[in-house]
């Protein structure tokens, strides 16, 4: 089982890219898991075509201890098992240690064990900010960290915070950095500017995903754009990327 | 407020469950607290604490500690006392500040065991789940670290599984036990985990057969027979009768290598009701069952319960609140548990037998501990039963 984590500063496009991921993952025979640790609990939107389902938060909220693995886990686009670690009420609780409980309840209802994934994805909000959002690399889950940015400046001081969280957690034997993933905002020198990060923190950019139109055409229909145009330009794009990812 | 306690204290909690573990072990344990879980442990859980020398620590987390998650400072503390300290092994335990925080005591353990080259175990504890399920993870975290080293089997060798000052105190009853076993013949190999030392848990692996004496070494019970093929049988000798019969099935087992629980025949719901570990408690139903004919015993679980060791009739009791249920169902006529629940049956006719366990009421009553094996026990059995000794 391949456990990887997908990073990067909130709003840069992990979920799409790591739902495109899944979708084009599964398309060629794996079985995939994804599991969105944000608070928000949209990163599995577009592979449940728009529905919302609960998250693991709310099902504890809801059921104590009785929540069984149905209540958590739903099947979405070709198979994707979806899972959707939630969060607190916005402005109270603890939003890292919401993530700890979700991960707890997957792990002591035998998530892995059970429904067998060949990959796992975790698609971990914004940054590095606290205990609870270094749980996904921690030993035992992710393995692989990659980290979405662009070449703005607010996006790579954040890819950059995230590296530099990752290293510190080296002794530690957590999860290894394994590139960047350019989601191009066709700034001036974007490729340039990445590559130096790339460089700077001794890593590689394994794909770039142009800015293009059929990424928010699939979002309006509530589809990644690996379904709702698997021949477009960008559905080739997204494979590409999945196979890199596989090969590192 | 259902879980509100009105009589009962908290029961002793997980990192006491590690820390009573490892008492007998020469190593460091740390409790990553503010003090007051350390001061719990060895003010009311451990009997052994006074007038014993222990190396075991608080990490005096603060507030800011707390905040920046200082982690660094937390291990640099555990690194200097380790150098002073010499430990064979080091334990680094959670408490309910590190948990809302997120520590990894893993990932600590790892950094630590990197830096110093002493053999570290890191336990998720969190303050919040009974202390079974901490003595539970470390005999077994302990038996895969230490273990496996031995391929030679030691016929007529045993393990006894569960043994802790928190479910069987600081009197005889350790050695009682072990006694018993040596005494028909059995070597005890090793006691997990009174009295015994890390040279005892490598040979562990050796052993025919396991003995658990408490419902927190199922977990390791389970692990060593998948692991080592050792068979277990899982029953607390209580008594004098009750005692021969698990020496009994032990020669059972020794030769046909399969796995018991012990449990009464003709079992039903009523009459009497045994509060407590879950383990014990079976085997002083079996014993009433057997040597007294008493056969109407619910055992009601405190600390959860094990489907494997249950009647379809136990009760796993949720909070005191079920307790004050269960008395006033009006389904019993006697109580078996602890001192401190006398005071919930108030006027009831219901006849109380105390049972003493230190996870319950810690020093209150833990130099009035039952001795577990021999005539003591076999009168206080009678006593239930209404037979007069």
């Amino acid at each position: 089982m391949k456990k990887i984590a997908i990073y990067g500063k909130g709003g840069i496009g992990k979920s799409t890219i790591t739902a495109n991921l899944s979708a084009a993952l599964s398309k060629k025979g794996y079985k995939v898991m994804q599991i969105g640790c944000d608070p928000k609990s949209d990163s599995t939107k577009a592979l449940m075509h728009g529905v919302k389902i609960p998250t693991v938060l709310d099902q504890i909220k809801k059921n104590g201890k009785k929540v069984t693995l149905k209540e958590i886990v739903f099947e979405g686009y070709n198979g994707v098992l979806c899972a959707e670690a939630g969060g607190p009420t916005p402005g109270i609780g603890c939003a890292g240690r919401g993530i700890i409980t979700a991960f707890e309840k997957l792990e002591e209802l035998g998530a892995y064990e059970i429904l067998k994934p060949d990959l796992v994805f975790y698609d971990v909000l914004g940054d590095v900010v606290c205990g609870g959002f270094a749980m996904p690399i921690r030993n035992g889950y992710a393995d692989q960290v990659f980290i979405v940015t662009s070449g703005e400046m607010m996006a790579m001081y954040a890819a950059s915070n995230i590296v530099a969280a990752i290293e510190g957690f080296g002794k530690r034997g957590y999860a290894k950095y394994c590139g960047l993933i350019l989601n191009s905002r066709d700034i001036e020198n974007e490729y340039e500017l990445v590559s130096k990060l790339a460089r700077e923190t001794k890593g590689q950019i394994i794909g770039v995903i142009p800015r293009n139109i059929s990424v928010q055409n699939a979002e309006r229909l509530n589809q990644t754009v690996v379904e709702a145009f698997p021949d477009s330009e960008m559905a080739i794009c997204y494979r590409d990327l999945a196979d890199k990812v596989m090969e590192v | 407020m259902s879980q509100l306690c009105v009589y009962l204290p908290p029961f002793s909690s997980d990192y006491s469950g590690v820390c009573t573990c490892l008492f007998d072990l020469n190593g460091m344990v740390v409790i990553h607290d503010a003090s007051c879980c350390c001061a719990n442990y060895v003010s009311y859980d451990e009997p052994r604490w006074f007038g014993n020398k222990r190396p075991i620590y608080c990490s005096a987390l603060r507030e800011i500690d707390a905040i920046l998650g200082d982690d660094e400072k937390f291990i640099r503390k555990v690194i200097s006392a380790c150098d002073s300290m010499k430990p064979e092994f080091i334990a680094v335990l959670g408490s309910p500040v590190p948990t809302i925080i997120g520590s990894d005591m893993n990932g600590i353990a790892q950094e630590i065991e990197g830096k110093t080259g002493v053999p570290t175990f890191g336990f998720s504890t969190t303050g919040f789940r009974y202390y079974n399920r901490g003595v539970a993870e470390a005999m077994v975290k302990f038996a895969k670290y230490y273990g496996g080293k031995s391929s030679q089997q030691n016929p007529g060798g045993v393990n006894i599984l569960g043994l802790t000052v928190l479910d069987f105190s600081d009197n005889s009853n350790a050695a009682d036990i072990r006694n018993l076993f040596e005494g028909n013949g059995f070597e005890v190999i090793c006691s997990f985990m009174m009295g015994c030392n890390l040279m005892d848990i490598q040979r562990s692996t050796q052993a025919e057969v396991n003995i658990v004496v408490s419902q927190s070494g199922m977990a390791l019970a389970a692990f060593m027979e998948k692991e080592w093929g050792i068979p277990y049988v899982a029953a607390t000798p209580l008594g004098n009768e009750g005692s021969e019969a698990v020496v009994r099935t032990v020669r059972q087992v020794c030769e046909d290598h399969k796995s018991r629980v012990l449990h009464g025949e003709g079992l039903h719901d009523g009459e009497v009701l045994i509060l407590g570990e879950q383990m014990i408690a079976n085997s002083l139903r079996n014993s009433l069952a057997q040597s007294y004919g008493i056969k109407g015993v619910t055992v009601g679980c405190l600390f959860g319960m094990d489907k494997a060791l249950a009647q379809d009739f136990d009760i796993d009791i949720r909070d005191e609140r079920h307790i004050r249920d269960l008395i006033t169902s009006g389904k019993y006529s006697k109580l078996v548990a602890d001192p401190l629940m006398k005071v919930m049956l108030k006027d009831r006719d219901i006849s109380f037998f105390p049972l003493p366990h230190v996870a319950v009421s810690s020093k209150l009553y833990w130099h009035r501990y039952k001795t577990f094996i021999g005539d003591k026990m076999e009168a206080f059995l009678a006593q239930i039963a209404g037979i007069p000794m």
